[in-house]
């Protein structure tokens, strides 16, 4: 049933292999890539960055700053391969995921799905499981031959291949604690290092379900109903944890830690309330022995692997002490919120804190300890080079001003600055060889987009004056709004128009849709048809005896907001709209979006993945008003229909068809303009190689895999 | 004269008083719910990923719960415990329910067993009328008064109601309602078993021994008879031994196994929560550090606190590694230094940089003014004290009503301190001014560290604009009309509209590097690489990265200093006094020096009292172009951020700096002009 792969999807629809996964070229930038150095321990990078982190807590703050220093203190249970988008096991070496169905009588069953979840009877292997480890953990595998003998293979001698797609009997090896199962072996879609494994079970052991036995909805605890999915897929996690994982201070990493991150995130005294949101679905999480973990979710959600194995921040618990808190969760979310750790973080990851000075920089070593590290020797896992990390040193140096910044970079005070405004690097001396020969100029695409966001439901204002309620006049608006021009004349022409939501070079964005091309007729033509008529001759648009007038609010904290908003009010004026530009203070703006009392908006989306997008808080109907993200108050049953599918759907191939669908309708009904994804731009020394820029992970670059090449190489 | 002080300061400790009341007013009263804005603060995902009960916690936190100006019901501890058992019977808030048992088992405990025994009683009974109701509506359904027990059963039970087809005869009703028999039944037991559970918790691992599954009136016959024989070791008395045995027992155990074997403290914790009172007072009466530590242990015991003022050899040994690292950085940082030195000095010499040949300064020369493990340890350990001390006192405030039930007096007092107002002045006269929403460490520590830096520029700035401004006011009054006068008036005027943004640029585009001059440096007050200085070269190198954000501070209030003086000086010179002076035919440098100038001086010391609040002052934007994170720059941030504490302890200082040195000019007034007199 499982059985495609991200090839069979990629032919099926056309789309080359690039644009969803695949090698992601090496020092791309840099005029040295073709000259090959082997990489090797030692250096220092000095990075600029423009503010401090307000705390390296990023239970507590999610600040990108915080976040970008603290992933190289911690590693998470797994982690997405950042070329192949597979689960790397990472602080779990292996772990299972089952389905889960409730029966009419209360009985809970984990264990695998067989037939598709609509069918009646439902078929369902109990115990059953998809397990996933790395290759490299197999000894081999027990097959029966076509002589009907016993035949075991190893994992790399030629007959390996022939077991793919094979029920197998897997022999592991034995440290990894996996145990002997029986099943199916696949490779996960595009995966280069791990494994899956479809647990089979003899078939007198399955179940066999009529869809009557299976209970629609679930009464809570008390009694009182509760609406849960009781036929959910991949809802239940069980992870088992590298053995020989240590803390910073020489502690072994355990299970009690897992759920000591999980119990301090869910303390509604902890200032977690950005991450609590991803574990409301989260029915319960246990430790069920000392490097065991499981997790339960009451929905289907296809980020549920995500938000526990990647996304779940681990933290020690012998420094925090939970236990002398017995009974006082108040009293240990005040001791966890300010605990002093924070500003000298304990992790389990490649580099260890070693110093702050706050408004300066800050400071990170090389841990020797750490758990995939092994210089000299074999690689721990395939896919971390034991001498990783190779910088000795990592340092955040705070320079405020860009000019400043720009300054260190041709002083080499600094070797990186990845926060560059395009005045520099279109400045000439940032063109110049002088500042070539030594520096690496870097320009990359980001999952971030600007928009103009049509405000549909205005709060202080009658139903006669909701301009934008009326998908008409937003596609007239976009229609008006010159892209292209704001693009090249506001930023330098550093970016790229974009269609929706969704990235470009994700999987979600459906290359069928075009840029629409400005074309005022074809706008006056929406504008008429939507009623807006210059009845009264005074060259304004009215309906209803209401004046087509709309203000567009910005902020102060960057200059060009007001240019943007000036291109913007000369186009629409032309046919007959008035567009009052109203500069507001940044606390006052954010207010004033909450409280929707806007009618149109410039503001930018950006998330750290590509993949994991959830269109759910910004486009459903149920987060519009009560100050939630859908702040334009878009409300379409269509639109809701294809997030609610795509949040339950676990088939990724499925996930990416209903999202682009969504990317159409959104095309089609223009809730927002959207505008433009500016390139992150970046330089860094030459002297840095393996450099890499991704589309997915906290930052586009990754230090872990830096390394420096003395001078005389060069 | 000392009247006259005493006077002003009085005056000023009431106007300070009126404006840290006027602060905490617009600080209420400003859009948002400070406890909201303390959680967006950190999740910036829009409000509605707010839920309800972080929103009550976080506002707990901040005493939002309680009045803000005169609390007329101080929570006591009989009121709490009552309010915390209604709390444990909501029936639509499962979150809240379940903080009340957390909160009656773990934080009030023992404390609450004299209060809440009586209250089994009470609800077993009430249990079995509801049931035998129940039963009669259940047998009803079967018979003539059918639809009147479906009625009763459905407002009683609304929640459990089942769902049937209209028209479904009263069989199909009654067994409906016969299948939830179970849930309902639970629901009905569900007060009396919650406060089963919440004593079985307080005692635990005491009580009596129940079987799973008991009758309610069994288990509660059960706990009235262990009741009545351990009550005696509830008892005040009883306590107090306890107390007093443990205090005077000299010395608390070192190890886990040792706590756990010994006697005084396991009696201790039986009593738990009880004990918290006169262990607290012990703590705060203790006259030495021993006993400190004696009652801070036994309290961290029975309220189930961290903060036991000792640091065991585990967290010495933390230190100790911490030192370790910062010991290796510093090693490392030199010798880093050394290596760039010396791979800048071959590139001059046009040599090719060979590692073999670096100098290294010796470990000795790295390690000379680094603190010894010790008294790093030893500062360590005292500032982990220190914050126990706090946490106590910090937690107190509030725990106080768990556990005592307070005499007219205190209520009175309480009142007032238990407000918002109450606790956040309270906190402001010892000086504590809170947790900083953003950063999540002391106010005070922040705005020491910002002061520090704001203090150097500044003092250095005015001194440097006085010293330049008055000699060229005198100058250009003197000399008025010449084009000396006319050039500095211009050039001053120039200097006086540029802003200071655009001033700091262009130092930074003109001095600091390629393609202009490189000779200042551009960001920070000092080198990143300053630690592995000589004393003399972290000082020079501090006067380096202070002359441009110096330059550009000064500028401005020298032109403004320097135009005050020549008018002041030119009121003078107009003066008989001067003309006489003159005509007695004194020299030029007596007249203008002597009977000009501290004439003329006045006005400047209008001008002087508002230094003291500038020097704390700070420039967003100086501060900001040359990375220097002072106050400005942190004051900025903080109101950004809407970080309260923060914006509030930078009113309050900068309101009582302003105070303070409007005092200063005044008494300077009197000193300078002997016709002005104190009064």
């Amino acid at each position: 049933m499982r059985n495609w792969t991200w090839a069979l999807l990629l032919c099926a629809l056309g789309v080359s292999a690039q644009d969803l996964a695949g090698p992601v070229p090496v020092d791309a930038f840099n005029p040295d890539r073709d000259r090959p150095v082997e990489p090797r321990r030692g250096g220092t990078i000095q990075v600029r960055t423009p503010g401090d982190p307000s705390s390296i807590n990023p239970i507590c703050d999610n600040g990108v700053s915080t976040q970008d220093v603290y992933q190289y203190l911690g590693d998470s249970l797994a982690i997405r391969d950042r070329e192949t988008f597979e689960w790397l096991p990472m602080l779990a070496r292996w772990w299972k995921e089952q389905d889960v169905v409730v029966l009419a009588d209360g009985t809970r069953h984990a264990g695998r799905l067989l037939s598709e979840a609509k069918a009646d009877p439902v078929r369902f292997a109990p115990q059953a499981a998809r397990y996933t480890f790395a290759e490299c953990d197999l000894e081999a595998v027990e097959r029966v031959g076509a002589d009907g003998e016993s035949q075991r293979v190893a994992p790399g001698s030629p007959e390996f291949a022939a077991c793919w797609g094979q029920v197998v009997d897997v022999v592991p090896k034995a440290e990894t604690g996996l145990p002997r199962v029986r099943g199916t072996l696949e490779r996960p879609p595009g995966g280069r290092f791990t494994v899956w494994l479809w647990e089979e079970l003899p078939e007198d052991a399955v179940l066999s379900l009529p869809r009557s036995e299976i209970k629609r909805v679930l009464e809570g605890p008390d009694g009182a109903k509760v609406e849960v999915p009781a036929l959910r897929q991949l809802a239940e996690f069980e992870l088992h944890l590298r053995p020989g994982v240590t803390w910073h201070d020489g502690q072994p990493v355990t299970a009690a830690d897992v759920i000591f991150s999980m119990n301090t995130i869910q303390n509604p005294v902890v200032d977690a309330a950005h991450l609590r949101q991803y574990y409301v679905d989260l029915e319960r999480y246990e430790q069920v022995d000392a490097a065991t973990v499981r997790f339960a979710f009451n929905q289907q959600y296809y980020r549920a692997f995500s938000v526990i194995a990647g996304d779940l921040y681990i933290y020690p618990r012998h420094r925090y002490e939970p236990w002398k808190f017995e009974g006082d969760a108040d009293g240990f979310g005040r001791h966890f919120n300010a605990h002093p750790d924070h500003e000298q973080p304990i992790g389990c990851g490649p580099y260890r804190f070693v110093r702050w000075e706050r408004g300066t920089l800050i400071e990170l070593a090389r841990y020797d300890g750490w758990w995939a590290s092994n210089p000299g020797g074999a690689p721990v896992v395939p896919w971390i080079d034991p001498r990783m990390p190779y910088l000795d040193t990592l340092r955040w140096v705070v320079i405020n001003e860009k000019t400043a910044a720009f300054k260190a970079l041709q002083l080499e005070e600094v070797d990186a600055d990845f926060d560059l405004e395009p005045a520099i690097w279109e400045d000439e001396a940032s063109n110049a060889p002088a500042f070539t020969d030594r520096f690496v100029r870097a320009k990359v695409l980001s999952p971030l987009y600007t928009y103009i966001g049509w405000n549909a439901d205005r709060q202080d204002v009658g139903p006669e004056r909701q301009i934008f309620a009326d998908a008409r006049v937003r596609q007239a608006m976009t229609l008006l709004i010159p892209r292209e021009k704001i693009l090249r004349d506001i930023h330098r022409g550093l970016g790229e128009v974009v269609t929706g939501p969704f990235f470009s070079q994700g999987p979600f964005s459906d290359p069928e849709v075009q840029v629409r091309p400005s074309s005022v007729q074809r706008a006056q033509m929406l504008l008429d048809q939507a009623g807006w008529v210059d009845h009264d001759g005074d060259g304004i648009r009215d309906r209803g005896g209401v004046d087509f007038e709309f203000d567009y609010v910005i902020h102060n904290m960057r200059d060009y907001h007001q240019k943007v908003a000036e291109i913007i009010k000369e186009a629409v004026e032309r046919v007959g709209v008035r567009m009052n530009i109203r500069k507001l203070d940044w606390a006052v703006f954010l207010d004033t979006i909450s409280d929707q009392k806007f009618d149109a908006v410039r503001l930018a989306w950006g998330e750290p993945s590509c993949i994991e997008t959830d269109p759910f808080q910004i486009w459903h109907s149920s987060q519009a008003g009560n100050r939630g993200n859908n702040y334009v108050s878009y409300k379409n049953a269509e639109a809701d229909a294809l997030i609610m599918a795509a949040r339950r759907e676990v088939d990724p191939v499925e996930r990416q068809r209903l999202l682009r669908k969504l990317h159409r309708l959104l095309d089609r009904e223009q809730p927002y303009t959207f505008l433009l994804n500016m390139y992150t731009l970046g330089f860094y020394h030459r002297r840095f190689r393996n450099v890499r820029f991704y589309t997915i992970g906290t930052t586009a670059y990754n230090f872990r895999e830096w390394f420096e090449v003395p001078r005389e190489e060069r | 004269m000392w009247q006259y002080l005493l006077k002003r300061l009085l005056l000023m400790a009431l106007t300070l008083f009126g404006i840290s009341v006027l602060c905490f007013l617009i600080v209420t009263m400003a859009p948002g719910d400070p406890a909201a804005m303390k959680a967006q603060a950190l999740a910036s995902g829009g409000q509605s990923n707010l839920d309800e009960q972080t929103l009550r916690k976080n506002q707990e936190l901040y005493y939002l719960d309680r009045p803000t100006f005169v609390n007329f019901e101080p929570p006591t501890r009989t009121s709490t415990v009552r309010a915390t058992l209604e709390e444990l019977d909501d029936e639509e808030n499962e979150a809240r329910r379940k903080d009340a048992l957390a909160r009656l088992k773990g934080t009030i405990g023992t404390s609450a067993l004299e209060l809440l025994i009586p209250e089994l009683g009470p609800r077993v009974a009430d249990a079995e009328a509801r049931e035998a109701k129940l039963r009669e509506h259940l047998a009803a359904l079967r018979s003539d008064g059918a639809a009147q027990a479906r009625a009763a059963l459905g407002e009683d039970y609304g929640r459990y109601e089942p769902q049937l087809p209209p028209g479904s005869d009263d069989a199909a009703w009654a067994e409906a309602w016969a299948r939830r028999e179970e849930p309902l039944q639970a629901a009905i037991e569900a007060p009396a078993r919650r406060l089963l559970e919440v004593l079985a918790g307080i005692v635990a691992p005491r009580g009596p021994k129940l079987p799973e599954g008991v009758g309610l009136a069994e288990a509660r016959d059960a706990w009235e008879t262990w009741w009545s024989e351990h009550r005696a070791e509830y008892a005040p008395e009883h306590v107090q031994q306890v107390v007093k045995a443990w205090l005077q027992k000299g010395g608390v155990p070192e190890t886990e196994e040792a706590a756990a074997a010994d006697p005084e403290l396991a009696a201790l914790v039986q009593v738990g929560q009880l004990a918290a009172p006169a262990l607290m007072e012990a703590m705060h009466d203790a006259s030495s550090e021993a006993a400190e530590r004696q009652a801070a242990f036994g309290l961290a015991a029975v309220a189930h606190k961290p903060w036991d003022l000792t640091v065991d050899a585990k967290e010495r040994q933390a230190f100790a590694q911490e030192w370790e690292t910062q010991r290796a950085a510093r090693i490392r940082g030199w010798r880093e230094a050394a290596e760039k030195q010396a791979k800048r000095a071959a590139e001059a010499a046009g040599k090719t940089y060979d590692p073999s040949q670096v100098s290294y300064p010796s470990e000795d020369a790295i390690l000379a003014g680094f603190a010894s493990q010790e008294d790093f340890v030893s500062d360590r350990v005292a500032e982990t004290l220190a914050r126990h001390r706090y946490r106590w006192d910090d937690w107190w405030y509030r725990a106080e009503e768990y556990y005592v039930d307070f005499d007219g007096g205190r209520q009175f007092t309480r009142g007032f301190a238990q407000t918002q107002f109450g606790r956040w002045f309270s906190r402001l006269i010892v000086f504590d001014l809170g947790e900083s929403y953003k950063q999540k460490r002391p106010v005070s520590e922040i705005i020491w560290d910002a002061f520090k830096k704001t203090l150097q520029l500044n003092v250095i700035a005015i001194f440097l604009a006085y010293l330049f401004a008055i000699p060229l006011g005198v100058y250009s009054s003197v000399k008025r009309g010449t084009l000396g006068d006319q050039v500095s008036t211009l050039t001053l005027f120039l200097l006086y509209s540029v802003p200071s943004f655009w001033a700091g640029a262009m130092l930074i585009l003109l001095f600091t590097g390629p393609p202009f001059l490189s000779i200042f440096p551009a960001h920070h007050l000092s080198d990143l690489n300053a630690e592995t200085f000589t004393a003399w070269g972290w000082f020079t190198d501090r006067l380096w990265h202070l002359v441009l954000p110096v330059a550009a501070l000064t500028y401005g209030q020298l032109a403004y200093i320097s135009r005050q003086m020549r008018t002041g000086m030119l009121e003078v010179l107009g003066q008989d006094y001067i003309r006489t002076a003159k005509a007695k035919g004194l020299p030029q440098s007596v007249v203008i020096g002597k009977h000009a100038l501290r004439n003329a001086l006045i006005p400047i010391l209008t001008l002087m009292g508002g230094i003291l609040p500038m020097l704390f002052a700070g420039s967003v934007i100086i501060e900001t172009i040359f990375t220097i994170d002072g106050l400005g720059k942190v004051f900025f941030d903080s109101i950004l951020s809407r970080d309260y504490p923060l914006i509030m302890a930078i009113l309050m200082i900068s309101a009582f700096l302003t105070l303070l040195g409007i005092l200063v000019s005044d008494i300077a007034y009197a000193v300078v002009d002997p016709r002005i007199e104190f009064r």
